[in-house]
């Protein structure tokens, strides 16, 4: 790498960098197991009674890199940026390995200028904007191969296809614009940042379902086009200061993700399963529920009712009110976004004397969720499975109202996953962490050797607001998550309310 | 200057670096090989042969469902799924939706066990000369077998004597390189599917050995083929294909019926066996109908007393079912890591019977005889003036629960839980995933 820097009379600073960067990722794993030894002394396999479980496995990927830079500032208030890269990545086809990703950026910081240097209420003001080209590689190592994997028949060694090729599989771009603001007011005591963006990422990476016909499920294709704009908000004010001090944090930042485009005459990508239902679909959020809309049951015989949702040839739905108690013959329809549309989180800090309470509260809104396992413990009994008590609510006679059909053990009577039925609202609000501590005073134990000691008791997920009807809104279900598959709930395990008291001595 | 030459100099190190850094973008994994290499040599166009009957043997394919899902969609009250899986649940049910599991798992196991198989049929060439015929023959015999299972389960049902028009299943016929427009196919018709698996069958019959341990020989072929031809109500070729079987002489009914079940290694009334062993292979008729003491599951499959109500009180083979968990079971799929016999002697036998019976021949041995051999080894007395019912009756009880009832029922214009034998909630969906991926296919009635 080369680097160049240079000041002209403090007024025009330059600084050019030139480099090339080689990465080479390698990770070898071994397992070997081993049950049964004399004691605990033996500590090596060799001591095993028993070695039940062996393997090991190689691979690694290749970075190739060439980057330049250049920056000039003119007295450290107008600030240009001019930098561009060209990446190679093993992973990629063989044509189509290296990319190029340029970008430029400029700042302007108004309170050098004459007319705000003296401002009393403005201590600092900088406007920034940038663009840029990035790249993603975030796929397997082979993924651009067509591969044959070891199997195994009548404990005999067997070869079966793993992947299709790909050879024309290449980066990911996302071409990313920036506008945005910092500020200080009253000596930098009120502090923040407020940016607007718009990212456009093309040749998605995405494993792409093709006709299992052709012996392979998916493959991974670049095709499609997404979308994502949003505003962030950052702001820290120091409100009091003093022996008693109270100071306050807020970051909020709205997102809004559509996709764009697909392959060319494709408008859904959708994996077909019976279970889970994020898909991705042209002019939606990215892993959108699709499924068929839940309309309730019919008082009449308690039979589960879904919206019918035929449309004509101008995808316009014919009649919003038919309903049918067959399951085939409702529509998928786009149900809810697993997106939110607001993200925010606040922390405030107050101290006196030692004494310091810290509360930090954290929401999102407009989102839903998908309760997966609704189809075995709210299916109104459908199966043997525990219930939840809302299924008490069944229907049982004619004339009943309720939106839990009638309980037909062994019986499919709305019990289906991909249905609006089991997803609800997944906005919430939530006190994550509440500490309160207390540091003695250190001339309590002067020349004791400790240094600082510390009283505190910490609280976290103590209380949430939300109308979710599973067990915790900031769900994860780990097995599941992808780019596409997300705001699923399957089981996933409520996180715990904790209480923790301590004693932190630093010596 | 001399620092214009000193940044030159680092400059022309860097490119340096950098081009020989530029091979090492070229990476092979470690834990596979690529395509080209996998079909290039007679020992690895072998191995992914072994991958075909890998394949074959999918707990979704030969290894269970097929099995499983031709007696739970065809149960009619004489068996009952409990578990709780929905899936099966809505095969029992005849509820199925177009997104349900158990069919998109039968329907992507069959094409990659045939995707597969033409992979070694493209690779033929660099196989020994001496061996080429049997490779071929091999996997053909799995290709068959796969689009046969598939047409039967995803189509409606082959009507005899008709023209067989309504849509079949896309028919496979050669190896996947790259997803182009090729890979967008369309249904075939029931007809041309069942054209291609006879052809596909004589052809592995010409040229598959008359041994060939545990894997597809000429008598394998022979035996699917009378299978085929029963499916069509073509009884003559029936016959024939099932007296070749029986007129080799090489297999031979086991004395006691219980000991065909459950074992390690082919018996002497296998004709082909889908191998399963600790080490690899998937049984998933145990899964299902055993349980847990036996590593099956929760017993998700009961037999019901309508099924038991079919035998003669002193027939063995009712000794096979055995009560655990709180039901009755069937003792064929008791034990896990055992072998599943996908075609056996006992169903050439009963096809001889009933194509004689039906066309008033004597081809092999008279219909009696071959209707006793079943019969008498599950120690009932021997029977004369055998009726086609009776063969019926007698074929429902010995190949009980081994994935011939649903295409029984479709053969015999029968019906399943009210449901008439042509009911479209008796076809599997096309897979929602491959509606979704594929636009060509067309959807089955009702879903």
């Amino acid at each position: 790498m080369l680097h160049w820097d240079r000041s002209f009379d403090e007024t025009h600073n330059l600084g050019i960098d030139l480099g090339s960067e080689f990465y080479n990722s390698k990770t070898v794993y071994t397992l070997v197991e081993g049950e049964q030894f004399p004691s605990d002394e033996f500590k090596t396999l060799a001591s095993a009674a028993l070695i039940t479980n062996g393997t090991s496995t190689l691979t690694e990927y290749n970075i190739l890199s060439y980057f330049g830079r250049a920056s000039y500032d003119y007295k450290r208030k107008y600030l240009f940026n001019v930098s561009s890269r060209i990446d190679g990545s093993s992973r990629f086809g063989k044509n189509e390995r290296y990319a190029f990703f340029p970008a430029v950026s400029a700042g302007w910081v108004l309170s050098e200028e004459n007319f705000l240097q003296n401002n009393k209420t403005l201590s600092f003001l900088k406007l920034r904007a940038s663009w840029g080209l990035s790249g993603n590689a975030g796929i397997g190592n082979f993924a651009s191969l067509g591969l044959y994997q070891a199997g195994a028949y009548n404990e005999n060694s067997a070869l079966t296809p793993e992947q299709i090729p790909n050879p024309n599989l290449t980066w990911e771009k996302s071409a990313e614009w920036n506008l945005g603001i910092d500020f200080g007011f009253f000596n930098n005591r009120l502090t923040g940042e407020f940016d607007v963006y718009q990212k456009n990422t093309t040749d998605l990476l995405l494993n792409v379902p093709v006709p299992s016909t052709s012996g392979f499920l998916t493959q991974i294709q670049n095709i499609g086009e997404l979308q994502n704009r949003g505003v962030e908000l950052v702001l820290n004010s120091n409100n009091i200061v003093g022996k008693f001090s109270w100071s306050t944090s807020v970051n909020l930042a709205a997102n809004q993700n559509e996709v764009i485009a697909l392959a060319s005459g494709q408008t859904l990508i959708d994996e077909g399963s019976s279970r889970y239902m994020n898909v991705v679909k042209v002019g939606a959020p990215i892993g959108v529920f699709y499924g068929a809309e839940y309309a309730g049951v019919d008082p009449a015989n308690g039979d589960a009712l879904w919206y019918v949702n035929a449309t004509d040839d101008q995808g316009n739905i014919v009649d919003p009110n038919a309903t049918t108690n067959d399951y085939s013959e409702a529509n998928f329809v786009e149900l809810g976004s697993p997106l939110p549309d607001l993200i925010a989180g606040m922390s405030n800090t107050f101290s006196y004397a030692g004494l310091t309470l810290d509360i930090r509260l954290q929401g999102q809104w407009g989102n839903q969720i998908h309760n997966a396992a609704g189809s075995f413990m709210s299916c109104n009994a459908c199966w043997f499975d525990n219930q939840t008590s809302d299924q008490l609510d069944r229907w049982q006679n004619p004339g009943d109202v309720t939106d839990v059909p009638e309980a037909r053990l062994g019986y499919s009577n709305g019990d289906q996953s991909r249905s609006s039925r089991f997803l609800s609202d997944g906005s919430y609000l939530r006190v994550k962490a509440v500490t309160l501590s207390y540091d003695f005073p250190s001339r309590w134990f002067k020349n004791s050797g400790v240094r600082d000691l510390r009283l505190y008791a910490t609280g976290t997920n103590l209380l949430t607001f939300t109308k979710y009807e599973g067990w915790d809104p900031e769900v994860t279900t780990d097995f599941l998550a992808s780019n596409i598959v997300y705001g699923v709930d399957f089981y996933a395990a409520p996180q715990p309310r904790n209480i923790v008291f301590g004693l932190k001595a630093g010596f | 200057m001399l620092r214009f030459i000193k940044y030159s100099l680092a400059l022309v190190a860097a490119v340096l670096i950098v081009s020989a850094c530029d091979k090492k973008l070229d990476l092979e994994p470690a834990q596979s090989i690529s395509e080209e290499l996998a079909l290039s040599t007679d020992a690895n166009v072998k191995s992914v042969l072994l991958g075909a009957y890998d394949a074959l043997g999918n707990y979704a394919f030969w290894g269970g469902y097929t099995m499983r899902d031709a007696e739970l969609a065809g149960a009619d009250g004489e068996i009952r799924w409990v578990g709780t899986f929905n899936g099966p649940r809505e095969v029992y049910n005849h509820t199925m939706i177009a997104e349900n599991p158990e069919a998109e798992a039968m329907w992507n196991a069959g094409y990659n066990a045939i995707n597969i198989a033409n992979n070694v049929l493209s690779a033929l060439s660099v196989v020994k000369a001496d061996d080429r015929d049997q490779v071929e023959g091999e996997a053909l015999f799995i290709r068959a077998v796969c689009h046969f299972e598939l047409v039967r389960f995803f189509a409606k049902p082959y009507e005899a004597g008709g023209n067989n028009t309504q849509p079949g299943v896309p028919l496979m016929l050669r190896p996947t390189r790259e997803i182009n427009d090729a890979s967008f196919v369309s249904r075939a018709s029931v007809e041309d599917v069942y054209a291609q698996v006879v052809s596909d069958l004589a052809a592995a019959f010409d040229k598959l050995p008359e041994d060939n341990g545990n894997l597809a020989n000429k008598y394998a072929a022979a035996a699917m083929l009378a299978r085929v031809h029963l499916q069509k109500g073509e009884y003559d070729h029936a016959r024939d294909h099932a007296n070749d079987v029986i007129g080799a002489d090489v297999y031979s009914l086991v004395s006691d019926y219980a000991s065909e079940f459950n074992n390690d290694d082919n018996t002497s009334e296998d004709i082909f066996a889908n191998q399963i062993s600790t080490q690899d292979g998937t049984n998933d008729m145990v899964t299902y109908f055993s349980i847990p003491e036996f590593g099956g599951r929760d017993g998700d499959i009961e037999i019901e007393q309508k099924h038991l109500d079919l035998y003669d009180p002193n027939d063995a083979r009712l000794l096979l079912f055995y009560d655990g968990n709180g039901a009755i079971r069937s003792g064929k799929w008791r034990d896990q890591y055992r072998n599943i016999p996908n075609i056996r002697l006992a169903e050439m036998y009963l096809i001889r019977a009933e194509c004689n019976q039906r066309l008033g021949t004597s081809v092999g041995a008279p219909v009696d005889d071959d209707y006793n051999a079943t019969h008498t080894r599950a120690g009932l007395p021997a029977k004369s003036g055998v009726t086609l019912d009776d063969i019926l009756l007698e074929r429902r009880l010995e190949l009980a629960h081994e994935g011939h009832k649903l295409h029984d029922v479709k053969r015999l214009k029968g019906t399943v839980d009210g449901l008439p034998y042509d009911d479209p909630k008796l076809v599997y969906p096309i897979p929602a995933r491959e509606i979704a991926a594929n636009p060509n296919l067309s959807q089955n009635q009702g879903y």
